[in-house]
């Protein structure tokens, strides 16, 4: 069995009179240190899977399993920073460890964290001082904080401008290489999912319609023509 | 920008004008007052000048009566107001969270809510006497609903993704309710405290006036058995200090608490 393990997954929303099945028969599993990406149209139940996996909704039926029989220390990016209004950057990436009081929140983590972030400067700012990459970069260290061993991305890098797009996807490449954590990323860019990931799955109206295994060695360069047939295979099961 | 910052330098001028004339208003009421009652423009037994207020002020001080008169006002409204916050915000917490429970309180609470206070005074006094109690149920009334209001609207307005984030982080109910929706609502909190205050202040005042044996109230309708508009115009203007101070004290407590990041510049 392997570490992370997903099993006929569904889950059903009631929709006005009728139901809405957003994902319908999801199986996939993931070692540890793996990196998929869920790629997929608007829709498709990218999103949801990731709510099912992080226990924010309840499928409605199929498993969820971890071979060690815990669930593990999650860590979660949002499309939107999500940062905590009243809360300076600092104390908004140890907020995983807020209910274990002041005297035992990880400071000297949060500050190495924001370090390799570029926004130690910052720690002392609140989010309304921030622009929308260093606050997605403090999200990312709020993540990172709680030492996760599952990390999920729910299209951390939708809402960036171009730049600060590559400099956060760099940024998270090098955390996965030098951390080796598991992640789960969701993202409607193909060409980020397959710069990032070492598997991608293709999700079509709650349904993976296709599974693609990258055995590319990072960086990875776009002009590499083993990138672009990779790419070209993805969109053309999307666009089917 | 040099247009942008010609602009700005206007607004501040105009700004600090402003809070000139501001600060200036009762300086120049009081002068107004000085003058028009040594010139005569009314009758010093109907309003009496500053000077002769102020020696009246002196006097209850040094007499401690109007010490003893604040302290009787200001302990109701201590007693009254923490008891009716306590009551508000657990049940606006409950009622924010749990929404079936406002639908099942709201019509009994808006019946409430339209009564003024003061149209029970009557029925108080039939009930309680003249004693502190009655009292201690007008500053119930009025505070109750200004805090109970504004804590259910900061309570419902808060943000679900924030509350998301908790979870996903693995905080339990208890948790997501103390770190999360409590500050996020602690504006709305302290905003209705602050008019929660005011309300009190005032309703109390009233209840003096009508029924009571010591407190700012009870001395101004003592004072006019007395046929001493001096000592009334001490207590008004006592009454309008204390209440500016209180509301002054909330504002600064709410700016402390509430005004996160907003000296900041943005990135």
């Amino acid at each position: 069995m392997a570490w992370f393990e997903v099993s006929k997954l569904r889950k059903e929303y009631p929709l006005g009179e009728s139901v809405k099945v957003a994902l319908r028969d999801f199986s996939l599993s993931a070692e540890r240190g793996d990196f998929v990406s869920i790629i997929g149209r608007s829709g498709s139940g990218k999103t949801t899977f990731l709510r099912l996996v992080a226990g924010l909704s309840s499928q409605t039926s199929g498993e969820i399993k971890y071979s060690d029989g815990r669930k593990p220390r999650i860590g979660m990016v949002f499309q939107e920073p999500r940062l905590m209004p009243w809360l300076t950057v600092e104390e908004n990436v140890v907020f995983p460890y807020k209910p274990l009081g002041r005297k035992n929140l990880p400071l000297k983590r949060a500050r190495a964290l924001l370090e390799m972030l570029g926004i130690l400067d910052y720690k002392d700012a609140y989010p309304s001082a921030l622009s929308g990459g260093m606050a997605q970069r403090a999200a990312l260290g709020r993540a990172l904080c709680r030492e996760p061993e599952l990390i999920l991305m729910d299209e951390p890098l939708g809402a960036l401008d171009y730049f600060t797009r590559n400099a956060l996807r760099e940024e998270i490449l090098n955390l996965y290489m030098t951390e080796a954590k598991t992640i789960l990323f969701v993202t409607h860019d193909v060409d980020e999912a397959v710069a990032m990931s070492r598997r991608i799955v293709v999700l079509d109206e709650g349904e993976i319609v296709c599974r693609v295994k990258i055995d590319l060695d990072y960086p990875r360069k776009r002009t590499d023509p083993a990138f672009a047939a990779i790419v070209e295979q993805l969109l053309v099961s999307i666009a089917r | 920008m040099i247009l942008l910052g010609k602009y700005a330098g206007k607004a501040t001028r105009a700004a600090a004008f402003l809070w000139n004339i501001g600060a200036a208003i009762p300086i120049i009421v009081l002068i107004l007052w000085q003058w028009g009652s040594k010139s005569g423009w009314w009758s010093a037994f109907l309003l009496p000048g500053p000077t002769v207020v102020m020696k009246s002020f002196i006097s209850l001080l040094a007499t401690g009566e109007l010490a003893e008169n604040i302290c009787a006002s200001i302990l109701r409204i201590l007693k009254g107001f923490s008891f009716s916050a306590l009551v508000a915000l657990a049940t606006a917490f409950a009622c924010g969270i749990y929404r079936p429970m406002l639908r099942a309180l709201s019509p009994t609470f808006e019946f409430i809510r339209h009564i003024p206070p003061m149209a029970t005074i009557p029925m108080l006094i039939l009930w309680f006497g003249i004693g502190e109690a009655s009292k201690l149920v007008i500053i119930v009334m009025a505070t109750f609903f200004p805090i109970f209001l504004n804590t259910v609207q900061g309570v419902i307005q808060c943000d679900k993704r924030l509350v998301e984030v908790a979870r996903a982080f693995g905080y339990s109910r208890a948790q997501e309710l103390r770190y999360v929706i409590f500050p996020s609502a602690l504006p709305y909190v302290l905003t209705g405290m602050r008019l929660g205050l005011g309300y009190s202040w005032r309703s109390l005042i009233a209840a003096e006036l009508v029924a009571a044996s010591s407190g700012l109230g009870y001395m101004i309708l003592d004072a006019e058995q007395l046929s001493r508009p001096d000592v009334i115009m001490v207590g008004i203007l006592t009454i309008g200090c204390l209440g500016s101070l209180m509301d002054v004290s909330l504002s600064c407590l709410t700016t402390r608490f509430t005004s996160y990041g907003k000296k900041d510049g943005v990135v």
